[in-house]
């Protein structure tokens, strides 16, 4: 591995290890809560503060170079059903932060070619880091997360948008730039080390798409455009 | 009652705190953001300030110029309770003082009951 | 009543009876200014969120008759949402703020709204060393308060001295000297007068620029509290 990439996944790690220490601080305290009242813990926000760190870590991993120098194998994949799969591993944490995931797919789309694994990876480690950042809206009512599909001129695209994001494809750029050695990276975004938008932006790089900045009927998310299998297209 | 403002960008952490304190006595009253904390601030004023410096936007060390930057605000302790460990913060004895923060805590080696006794600690010394 | 519009710098806010607040900052063209916004502290206020702290804002204002002016409109020109990404940046722009609102007078300083906007560029920038800022802002602002230290020595390294020579720096005197026992080297020399000279972009392509930063800085720290002044 050369030296460059080296360092980008050490700056990943750092922030990827900053990031866990949220869920763990979560669990400790409310297991605190319920040594000192009568109050038990909570086990449905216990298991979704683990699967996130557990997620967040298999994420991670799952964005290293394979170190045998291993082609990744492409199959055609749907994206509605990546999309799908992701929200279902956002629900726990989405109903923790008072969330709610909406699913959005603008018509009928064809397989992509890709990895689905590190697809369905690369939109949940995106959904976190939006879920995590979400303000309360004042009125009690739940704030929205809302994975995307829609077609665009040069592809698929698929993404995490949400009504409150504000931010420029500059300052993403920023960011990326800053990842591991700034505090708050995407402070736009949250308030973390927003490790999900790395991990996500390092799973996408392995499949050759790129995280952007996007819009998308008065939604502003992170999206990535994927290309049709052609091969299925001339079946 | 003793009043406390959290400044806690983080909600579910933000839900335990303030459970945990007001089960201990305290009123609380949480917000998100720098600057609906300036606004709570100037709605009622809190007994002490608990302070994330990692906040979306705007981060803790505007919020602590600001505080400060008002004649009538002086006064309030404040407690720095966050994600960010003391050698990289470039928070120092001096500054502290200067800013009025009374204690720095480090969230994963802070326990509920420790930051319940650095908010009673707080409000000891500001007696004083 | 004529209505002046200028770039402002926040240096301070102090709230103001029931829904207004007194707005201290720096301009471009009337140095510092007093300003009452009212109302600000309305939700529905137009003035509320427009006036923003690590920013340069567009303001109008009509001038008062006494020392507060009031606030008409103000327009955020340019956000420097770099600086906040880091804390110790976000310290440091703040210890500028106060440093400058501390020592000028109002309606003066109109020379201090170019370095303290040059600074807020320059710790925006990630690219430039947060002790590089340190050290140019510390020397810019004794120069404009008039406590530059003296060239004389700096200016014979510069011509090129090439005896091997240590200094010391004599604060009363503020220049250097040379000294055996002395733990500045020509290059120090060399280094502090670039610092004095340059902006921080020049300054941070110096060669093993990191040999020099502690001993420059803690010097600008040692010249900024002899003259009267808070550390950078």
């Amino acid at each position: 591995m050369d030296d460059n990439k080296q360092g980008v996944n050490d700056y990943l790690l750092r922030t990827v290890v900053e990031q866990i220490k949220l869920p763990l601080i979560h669990i400790a305290r409310q297991a605190e809560i319920a040594k000192d009242s009568s109050a038990g813990v909570d086990p449905e926000s216990l298991s979704a503060l683990s699967e996130m760190a557990i997620k967040l870590i298999d994420s991670y991993f799952l964005s290293l170079p394979d170190p045998n120098q291993v082609k990744l194998a492409l199959e055609p994949v749907s994206l509605s059903s990546v999309l799908q799969t992701a929200a279902y591993n956002l629900e726990g944490m989405a109903k923790l932060y008072n969330c709610e995931i909406q699913l959005r797919l603008s018509g009928k789309f064809s397989p992509v070619m890709s990895h689905r694994t590190r697809l369905e990876a690369a939109f949940t480690m995106l959904g976190f880091a939006f879920i995590e950042s979400q303000n309360q809206p004042e009125n009690g009512k739940k704030s929205q997360v809302y994975l995307t599909g829609y077609k665009t001129a040069q592809g698929l695209a698929g993404g995490v948008f949400s009504p409150q994001l504000e931010m420029t494809n500059e300052s993403l750029k920023r960011g990326l730039e800053g990842l591991g050695k700034q505090h708050q990276a995407l402070p736009e975004l949250s308030q973390t080390t927003s490790a999900g938008v790395f991990i996500a932006d390092a799973l996408l790089d392995n499949l050759a798409a790129k995280l952007r900045v996007a819009h998308y009927r008065k939604l502003s998310g992170l999206a990535t455009t994927l290309l049709p299998s052609r091969q299925l297209q001339l079946i | 009652m003793k009043k406390i403002l959290l400044v806690e960008p983080d909600s579910l952490l933000a839900k335990s705190y303030s459970q945990y304190l007001i089960n201990n006595g305290f009123s609380v009253k949480v917000s998100h953001h720098v600057q609906k904390a300036v606004d709570e601030i100037d709605t009622e004023l809190p007994d002490v300030v608990i302070l994330e410096l990692q906040i979306a936007s705007h981060n803790g060390y505007e919020f602590l110029y600001e505080l400060r930057s008002y004649m009538e605000w002086q006064d309030i302790p404040v407690i720095i309770h966050t994600s960010v460990p003391i050698h990289v913060s470039s928070m120092n004895d001096q500054i502290m003082k200067q800013l009025g923060v009374v204690s720095y805590l480090y969230k994963p080696s802070t326990s509920l009951s420790k930051l319940l006794y650095a908010v009673d600690d707080s409000l000891t010394v500001s007696k004083k | 009543m004529k209505q002046i519009v200028t770039s402002a710098i926040v240096l301070k806010r102090i709230n103001y009876q029931e829904a207004d607040r007194i707005i201290t900052v720096i301009t471009k063209t009337d140095g510092k200014i007093t300003l009452l916004a009212k109302g600000v502290r309305k939700p529905k206020s137009k003035l509320a969120g427009g006036i923003e702290l690590l920013s340069t804002n567009e303001i109008t204002f009509i001038a008062g008759k006494g020392e507060i002016n009031t606030l008409i409109s103000a327009r955020l020109e340019k956000n420097y949402d770099n600086i906040i990404r880091d804390l110790s940046r976000t310290q440091s722009a703040y210890e500028f703020i106060k440093l400058i609102n501390k020592s000028i007078e109002n309606d003066a300083g109109m020379e201090f709204y170019s370095l303290l906007e040059s600074a807020f560029e320059y710790l925006n920038d990630q690219k430039i060393g947060l002790d590089v800022v340190r050290i140019w802002f510390g020397l810019q602002f004794l120069q404009l308060m008039g406590h530059s230290p003296s060239n004389e020595i700096l200016i014979e390294e510069a011509e090129g001295s090439n005896e091997k020579k240590n200094y010391r720096f004599d604060l009363d005197k503020m220049s250097f000297a040379p000294s055996e026992s002395g733990s500045y080297s020509p290059n120090h020399l060399k280094f502090f007068r670039l610092s004095l000279i340059n902006e921080p972009v020049q300054l941070q392509r110096v060669v093993d620029i990191n040999k020099f930063l502690p001993q420059t800085l803690s010097l600008v720290q040692a010249l900024m509290v002899t003259s009267g002044f808070n550390k950078v």
